[in-house]
């Protein structure tokens, strides 16, 4: 699953920290979300959406 | 060569600096549950370990009584439900899915490991044809193996995820 968090973290100016620390989360979660080792589950992915205060699919999207 | 040993001594103690740094880096990065189940694995094991020293070191070359063996064994037992206990709380209480991924990944490895290394163990001995050239394989050797794999796998996963 491809998404765009990475540029939506670098548009709020926000390191892998700064985020993890807002979802409650580690680092290395992020990263590994970022660099598509890892795809994160629903309750995960709700929080991001409402992070970003964009609906999942704007940051998540199916590969195929 | 008297200017070599000072040498050695200092890269050696460069090499010590290093490592407590990065232990030190290890600690900072964990969260308090990861700390207090890392504690309670280490105590569990060093019981585990001295119980060990002292079977071994009164059981009179494997001569010792029905009583003292009966709670050697049971001491083994209670040792290795309480690591399996202590990482199973740990697995229900971590919130971090990412984490708990990994973790249950390093224990899989760890299994894969220890049948691994128990499987080449016990072949070179049957390939061997006498026991006592190779060293029994116990069930908490096994579990040393097991704990070893999962460790290594560990630290190599979180590696990789930098």
């Amino acid at each position: 699953m491809k998404n765009r968090l990475r540029v939506l973290r670098a548009e709020r100016d926000w390191s892998q920290a700064d985020l993890a620390q807002r979802l409650e989360v580690s680092r290395q979660s992020v990263n590994a979300i970022e660099t598509g080792k890892f795809d994160p589950s629903l309750p995960l992915a709700f929080k991001l959406a409402r992070l970003f205060e964009m609906p999942i699919e704007a940051i998540f999207s199916d590969e195929n | 060569m008297k200017n070599q040993a000072p040498n050695e001594l200092k890269g050696i103690r460069a090499l010590l600096r290093q490592f407590r740094e990065r232990i030190g880096e290890l600690k900072r990065g964990l969260s308090p549950l990861q700390r207090q189940t890392l504690k309670r694995l280490w105590l569990i094991v060093m019981v585990m370990s001295s119980a060990g020293c002292v079977f071994t070191t009164t059981d009179k070359g494997g001569n010792g009584t029905k009583v003292h063996a009966t709670f050697y064994t049971l001491l083994m037992a209670i040792s290795i439900f309480a690591i399996l206990i202590t990482l199973g709380r740990y697995l229900a209480q971590e919130t971090d899915e990412f984490i708990r991924l990994i973790v249950v990944k390093a224990l899989l490895w760890g299994v894969a490991f220890s049948t691994a290394v128990d499987a080449i163990l016990n072949t070179v001995q049957v390939w061997c044809g006498d026991a006592s050239l190779m060293p029994g394989l116990q069930m908490w050797s096994n579990f040393y193996f097991f704990l070893m794999g999962s460790m290594l796998s560990l630290a190599l996963q979180i590696r990789r995820s930098r």
